[in-house]
């Protein structure tokens, strides 16, 4: 074949026509769009004089549900500083964007952030892959964001490398999950034998690496190690079988209450022994995995980043108002979600309008419902002391000796 | 006629290459993306619209682009050129691979292994420590002042343009040449291509291979856009998105796929705002798109039940 | 050899819930040769609307009549709506537009339900026999005979009623069926009643075997059944039931015995080389293969 031919044919000719008239069409579209969006956000914000805040993480898809959550509380508490006056009478307003928990779509996300003036702050992810995407996007303009959801220890690394001042971490570290929950069987239970069913994402795998060294430390073994697809797998027999087979007696569920609610549902038809101990993770902490689990969920312990049983009172307002607002107990993710909120808003009431916003927010210290919010010089969210919950006839219930001697045990390693 | 269509190409051009310069970040992020799909959505045109060959597991070969990038970057000094040629390399003889082991598999029969090959991808990079398991790589950037190390947003939107571009003009080579001709004859009938002595086999696996090298490319300038590389942007839904693409658009059509690449990342983008309700609109476009034009809007290939 | 026997008998357990699902996926799948991608949102729907009911305080079997109904509807509709004015285009085309079909109803749901995984209740026998250590439960029994008893039933009506050998016809000459009278609206229009129907049987028993109702059990539940049924051999009854069972075998002991986190790659290199030796399924016939 010719090369002229090619060029001068009729039929590539047309295609290259085509080509350009559909691409005019959609830069026109596309540009057009944003610049409506944005000209009706800040007309909004300046006519009623609103703090816009922008809100992004998975909104639908399998990880909908902890994406949801986190809005929940973010969306309870907007509501409850505008009904007691707003920030210097000025009212908050929350624009959630959905990014599918996929990071190019929070890399879009961030960009559609950034270029909208009239946004404050921003709060999200709920996925540690889509906060890796979206940090060095937000970077650009360093608009302040909270991210409510993700426990990742690759976010410290790379806030510290890249000193991204304008990132806070609120969100329970792996780091500290891990280690609590491998010291409970080991140190204060005194199970040695342990199995491990955790999700295949970067929060099973997470709390994994944090728990392994520091069970062969105390003297523990690994009898079974097991993996599951986070919100794919629903029969967890093969994994529950060979876990039973394997002698353990003691599982961790290194996983999101959707998930480990079904595994421990199915216990019994796998043939794991009741004399198993089972040990749950923050995420499984939360009241959905009883329900999920049913009867079976009697006698686990669980070790969380947040107890809805917290005495405080700040607790029990939140509480009431969310079963009030959504119908059920809040979450790890709609506490998170409605702590973010409370951040910015004590940080913007902080400092009145002078000052940098994310300095403000990185300096804060106040009482939440999961326990004090301050942050370390990487923006993370600085430890509180575990609770030790037991399930006992379908509730949550807080175990105080048992709380104690893990506190004791993690102080002597 | 013609006239008209060269006014329509050279404004066109004009304003692609111009909307860096006017257009905020986000619009800028959003045609980057149609850009990052294009070759994506030309390289499973040519697979299913041209070769005629069911198959849904092109975010696999995205994905292997990406890595490819990620692991070296994160181990070497490399530049972003050689990058580009390892990712669509490694990308093509995947491929190539897989198109020759499953040869004999044929139809719906290989629509469910490409479907498999996606899933047998997440599987390793999710369990493998090369590949950052279930949280991935990042700090991928490209080395400073080398060439075609780009950090600006303006500038990922030419890089992205200049594959895109480079995709199509091959796509339209390979159909005007001899070997094009032979794809659509094997498409049309297998038996009578095999009589004329065209070989299957190895034309399958060519195309692939092709397919391959652009979806590589395509990942590789992912992973320097993002910075970095998770196996959540490579799932399943990703393949359906780009199999969508070049039905909607039309098959065997390459403005085709190019506007379907366009159509399914725009109009989403447009109902962000609906935010709630996107999906189901969506949905029922994508409905009333495929009633009225059952071919896809640019298609004319139509083939018998 | 207690763990092999449970591994074992769980994997032939989770394989009747991908039998059941893919008989139902092979009523559309091999009479119409039409890869639905809705099938699986179809039977979400209706098994959310079941558990709607259950929750009102419907009677459980009330409400699996009414679930029963409303997927036949659904079925209809969507086929009406969505496929019928595709049936001359080529054969993808109604696949995608199916891929629309199933936004739209994971959206309702979602916005009808809310994205959370939420249990079951059902009134079926929950009771769990041990045997020599080996435990088997009531409800794998009961799901083992609803996938076998309806296989069978398909057979019998595909293959030994009026009604069936008019689909035949239809599966074989769509043109020439209308020239002979059988009335092709009407008849794919049962179809997807029927397929519908069978698609909510398989809903109820897998959120009750796996106590959980999600919007995103849809997909999954498609993607498994449309495998079996491959795996089995396109168009074949009792090939899809077949195949149904040894993809839970093959995802039982590949996780217990190789590795938890290659499920799906064991399953899909054992499903690549089943295809490699038998390019049509297990029990494929050799003409099904289309382009």
């Amino acid at each position: 074949m010719q090369r002229s031919a090619f060029w001068s044919s009729q039929s590539a000719f047309r295609t290259l026509g085509r080509l350009s008239l559909v691409g005019l069409v959609a830069v026109g579209g596309t540009a057009g769009s944003a610049h409506a969006g944005n000209q009706s956000a800040a007309n909004g914000a300046q006519r009623a004089g609103t703090i816009e805040i922008a809100s992004f993480g998975a909104l639908t898809g399998p990880d909908a549900v902890y994406g949801v959550s986190s809005l929940n509380g973010q969306r309870l508490a907007v509501d409850e500083i505008n009904a007691s006056g707003g920030i210097d009478g000025r009212k908050l307003a929350l624009v959630q964007y959905d990014d599918l928990c996929e990071p190019t779509q929070a890399a879009i996300v961030a960009s559609k952030i950034i270029s909208n003036k009239s946004f404050t702050a921003a709060i999200g992810p709920v996925c540690s892959a889509d906060a890796l995407a979206a940090l060095p996007i937000f970077a650009r303009t360093g608009v302040p964001l909270i991210m409510a959801g993700d426990s990742a220890p690759q976010i410290t690394t790379m806030v510290k490398e890249h000193a991204y001042t304008f990132a806070t971490r609120l969100s329970p570290q792996d780091s500290q999950n891990g280690p609590e929950l491998a010291t409970l069987a080991i140190s204060v239970l005194h199970k040695t034998k342990i199995a491990i069913l955790y999700s295949e994402d970067d929060y099973g795998q997470g709390v994994l690496a944090a728990a392994k060294p520091v069970i062969s430390k105390l003297g523990g073994s690994v009898a079974a190690q097991e993996s599951y697809t986070p919100s794919t797998t629903k029969d967890f027999t093969p994994q529950l079988t060979k876990i039973a087979g394997s002698g353990a007696d003691v599982l961790l569920l290194l996983g999101y209450y959707s998930d480990t609610g079904i595994a421990v549902s199915q216990l019994a038809r796998a043939g794991v022994s009741p004399n198993v101990t089972l040990i749950g993770s923050d995420s499984t902490a939360q009241q959905p995995f009883v329900t999920l689990a049913g009867a079976a969920a009697n006698g686990v312990y669980l070790v969380p980043f947040y107890s809805p049983n917290n005495p405080s009172a700040v607790n029990r307002q939140f509480v009431t108002a969310y079963e009030k607002a959504y119908g059920s107990a809040p979450t790890g993710n709609a506490v998170m979600g409605y702590q973010a909120v409370y951040t910015l808003a004590n940080a913007m009431r902080a400092g009145g309008s002078s000052g940098d916003l994310a300095e403000r927010i990185r300096a804060i210290d106040f009482e939440g419902p999961a326990g004090t919010v301050d942050f370390d010089a990487n923006g993370d969210l600085k430890g509180n002391p575990a609770t030790v919950l037991r399930v006992s006839n379908g509730k949550l219930v807080a175990d105080q000796k048992l709380t104690i001697a893990l506190e004791k045990a993690l102080k002597s390693d | 006629m013609i006239i008209a269509g060269w006014v329509v190409m050279i404004v066109g051009a004009v304003v692609v290459l111009l909307l860096p310069q006017v257009s905020s970040p986000y619009v800028l992020f959003v045609a980057t993306e149609v850009l990052l799909y294009v070759p994506l959505a030309i390289g499973q045109n040519l697979i299913t619209g041209n070769t005629g060959v069911l198959s849904m597991g092109h975010a696999a070969l995205y994905g292997v682009g990406a890595y490819t990038t990620g692991v070296l970057v994160s181990h070497i000094a490399i530049g972003v050129p050689l990058t580009l040629l390892a990712s669509a390399g490694a990308a093509a003889l995947v491929g190539l691979g897989v198109s020759l082991t499953t040869q004999r598999i044929r139809g719906d029969y290989l629509f469910i292994v490409t479907i498999g090959l996606n899933f047998i991808f997440l599987d390793v990079v999710n369990n493998s420590t090369w590949s950052g398991a279930a949280t991935g790589l990042f700090a991928i950037a490209p080395p400073a002042g080398g060439l075609l190390a780009v950090t600006t947003p303006a500038r990922f939107f030419y890089l992205s343009l200049g594959v895109a571009a480079l995709c199509v003009l091959i796509s339209l080579a390979i159909l005007r040449s001899r070997f094009g001709r032979a794809m659509e004859a094997v498409r049309d009938d297998p038996l009578v291509a095999a009589t004329m002595g065209l070989k299957e086999v190895p034309i399958k696996a060519g195309i692939f291979g092709v397919a391959g090298a652009m979806a590589g490319l395509s990942g590789c300038v992912l992973a320097y856009f993002l910075g970095s590389v998770g196996p959540q942007d490579f799932n399943s839904n990703i393949s359906l998105l780009i199999f969508e693409m070049v039905i909607i658009g039309g098959l065997g059509s390459v403005s085709g796929s190019v506007l379907g690449a366009i159509v399914l990342i725009a109009v989403p983008e447009f109902l962000r705002s609906v935010q709630e309700y996107s999906l189901g609109i969506g949905g029922v476009l994508i409905v009333v798109m495929m009633v009225l034009r059952p071919e896809g809007v640019l298609g004319s290939w139509r083939t018998a039940r | 050899m207690i763990t092999f026997v449970q591994q074992v008998i769980n994997g032939a357990a989770a394989g009747s819930v991908y039998a059941l699902l893919a008989v139902g996926y092979n009523m559309v799948y091999g009479l119409l040769g039409f890869i639905n991608f809705a099938h699986g949102d179809l039977y979400m729907f209706s098994t959310f609307i079941v558990l709607a009911m259950v929750t009102l305080h419907v009677p459980f079997w009330g409400a699996v009549a009414v679930g029963m109904v409303a997927a036949c509807f659904l079925g209809m509709s969507v086929e009406r709506i969505a496929y019928r004015p595709l049936r001359t285009a080529n054969r993808i085309a109604p696949t995608v537009s199916a891929v629309g079909v199933a936004l739209v109803l994971e959206n309702a749901a979602q916005v009808i339900w809310g994205p959370a995984t939420r249990p079951f209740p059902t009134p079926l026998p929950q009771g769990l026999f041990r045997v020599d250590g080996v435990v088997i439960t009531a409800m794998q029994i009961v799901i083992l005979l609803t996938a076998a008893a309806i296989a069978v039933a398909l057979r019998v009506g595909v293959y030994h009623t009026s009604w069936g050998r008019k689909l035949r016809a239809i599966r074989d000459d769509l043109p020439t069926a209308e020239l002979v009278g059988i009335s092709v609206n009407r008849l794919v229009s049962s179809v997807y009643a029927v397929g519908a129907a069978l698609g909510l049987i398989s809903g109820v028993l897998f959120a009750a075997y796996y106590n959980s109702v999600y919007v995103t059990m849809g997909l999954t539940g498609t993607l498994n059944a449309f495998t079996a049924a491959v795996l089995g051999g396109i168009g074949s009854i009792g090939g899809s039931f077949a195949g149904g069972l040894a993809l839970g075998l093959l995802q039982s002991l590949g996780a217990g015995y190789i590795s938890s986190g290659y499920q799906n790659t064991i399953t899909f290199v054992v499903l690549i080389v089943v295809l490699l030796l038998r390019p049509n399924g297990m029990f494929g016939k050799l003409t099904a293969a289309r382009a």
